[in-house]
């Protein structure tokens, strides 16, 4: 359609910035969560990425395969807060009480205790391998794709992604997984 | 098949594999031998736990304030340019640009002579560097950090080191330029060395900016003997800049 309105000089209308994103909204924020452990701050996370992606927008309408790379622009943007983290020692509020740093503790309103306990556990991690695990494990992305998204070789990815299981499942209480239950 | 080459397979099992058979070469090695079944066990256990992990909703209410929040504040500050730096670092300027990308290259010296009159008998130098840094597009909230060497300070801020700022670069040129003093006579005409590093999103481009003492000494010394035309840029400062570090992305 677009070639036809181009040929007769006929300007496709371009989708807005709101019609791009929002199918997208409840994914990305869902995925920030999982990298940093607390609704405040994945909304912080979120909004960061959203100010990034207004200023990209001509990029982002030209970009065939939405998905991947907002997660690709969601990924840098963590690695870059994580790393603003690390830079800054804790800052002390107005009430003189320290502030947590971010990534360190996961959302009380969870409900589920073995959420909990898997976020607790995803705080050992590095941000890379919290990445992995994130987009690998619980999002089911493969590592060719991870390897797109986070511009990291597949070797490092694996390396990575034995290490960060490695680390879960020395702090997750894990129950014996009955192979028979499976089906063959 | 041998419990490396299992540990393999089992390291490579995802969450897709958990509703899908075992390889019926893996399951045969399994079942004789206990650690690689346990450690199946565990793969399996593990992928089960992380893939139902409790992740909670955007709502849309929430989804559109965010969307607003960004349109509304992009729209009412379109044309508002925050202003990229206040400041950078001085001196006879070399930089080193450590990133394909990003040229660096310094420029011919423009002297006050002003200036220099007034400072050729003092234990310190001062004197003023601007940074050029060319951007092809816009470049919001990246960082800018600079670490001094020990015998440089900013100009009214002697105990700081090290310090960050927030910069916002737009499209094109932007400009910095920041005081710096030296003290000569600790330095002994050493050559010093400032590192800046500038952080946008998962880059990190760091350059080296070389002072020269000796250079500057002598520069302020030869534009201390002209009386007239000379050009002095940036006039609204005394200290007029000794060298421009232009850096390209």
């Amino acid at each position: 359609m677009s070639q036809i309105l181009s040929f007769f000089g006929i300007k496709e209308k371009e989708q807005s910035f709101e019609a791009i994103i929002s199918p997208h909204m409840n994914n990305l924020y869902k995925v920030a969560f999982q990298y940093t452990g607390t609704k405040h701050d994945a909304e912080d996370l979120l909004q960061d990425l959203l100010e990034y992606l207004f200023t990209k927008q001509k990029e982002l309408r030209k970009i065939e395969k939405v998905k991947p790379w907002l997660m690709k622009c969601l990924h840098h943007r963590f690695i870059d807060l994580y790393r603003k983290q690390q830079r800054q020692p804790d800052i002390e509020d107005i009430d003189d009480e320290k502030v947590q740093p971010l990534f360190r503790y996961f959302d009380n309103h969870l409900q589920d205790e073995q959420s909990k306990e898997i976020f607790n556990a995803m705080n050992m991690l590095s941000a890379d391998h919290r990445a992995v695990v994130t987009l690998h494990d619980i999002n089911g992305y493969t590592l060719p794709e991870l390897s797109e998204i986070m511009d990291t070789p597949l070797g490092t990815l694996k390396s990575n992604l034995h290490r960060a299981r490695a680390t879960l499942k020395k702090h997750i209480k894990l129950q014996p997984y009955e192979l028979d239950v499976r089906h063959y | 098949m041998n419990c490396e080459l299992v540990n393999k397979n089992i390291d490579e099992l995802t969450i897709v594999d958990l509703n899908q058979p075992i390889e019926s070469n893996l399951k045969t090695h399994v079942d004789s031998c206990e650690s690689c079944q346990h450690a199946l066990q565990q793969q399996l256990a593990y992928l089960h736990r992380v893939s139902t992990i409790e992740t909670p909703e955007l709502s849309a209410q929430s989804a559109q304030a965010m969307l607003n929040k960004v349109t509304h504040k992009n729209t009412t500050h379109e044309n508002h340019n925050s202003g990229f730096l206040q400041g950078f670092i001085a001196a006879s300027v070399l930089a080193v640009s450590i990133f394909g990308a990003w040229n660096v290259f310094t420029q011919s010296p423009e002297i006050s002579p002003l200036y220099a009159i007034e400072n050729t008998q003092q234990e310190f130098l001062t004197t003023e560097v601007t940074l050029v840094i060319n951007v092809p597009e816009d470049m919001y909230d990246a960082d800018l950090n600079i670490s001094l060497p020990q015998h440089i300070a900013l100009e009214g801020y002697d105990d700081i080191q090290e310090l960050t700022w927030p910069v916002d670069l737009k499209a094109g040129v932007n400009t910095l330029s920041l005081p710096i003093r030296v003290n000569k006579h600790l330095s002994n005409g050493k050559p010093l060395s400032i590192m800046a590093k500038l952080y946008h999103y998962a880059e990190e481009r760091e350059f080296e900016i070389k002072v020269d003492i000796d250079k500057i000494q002598s520069l302020q010394d030869e534009s201390a003997l002209i009386t007239t035309g000379t050009n002095v840029a940036y006039s609204t400062t005394k200290q007029a800049p000794l060298n421009n570090l232009t850096v390209n992305t």
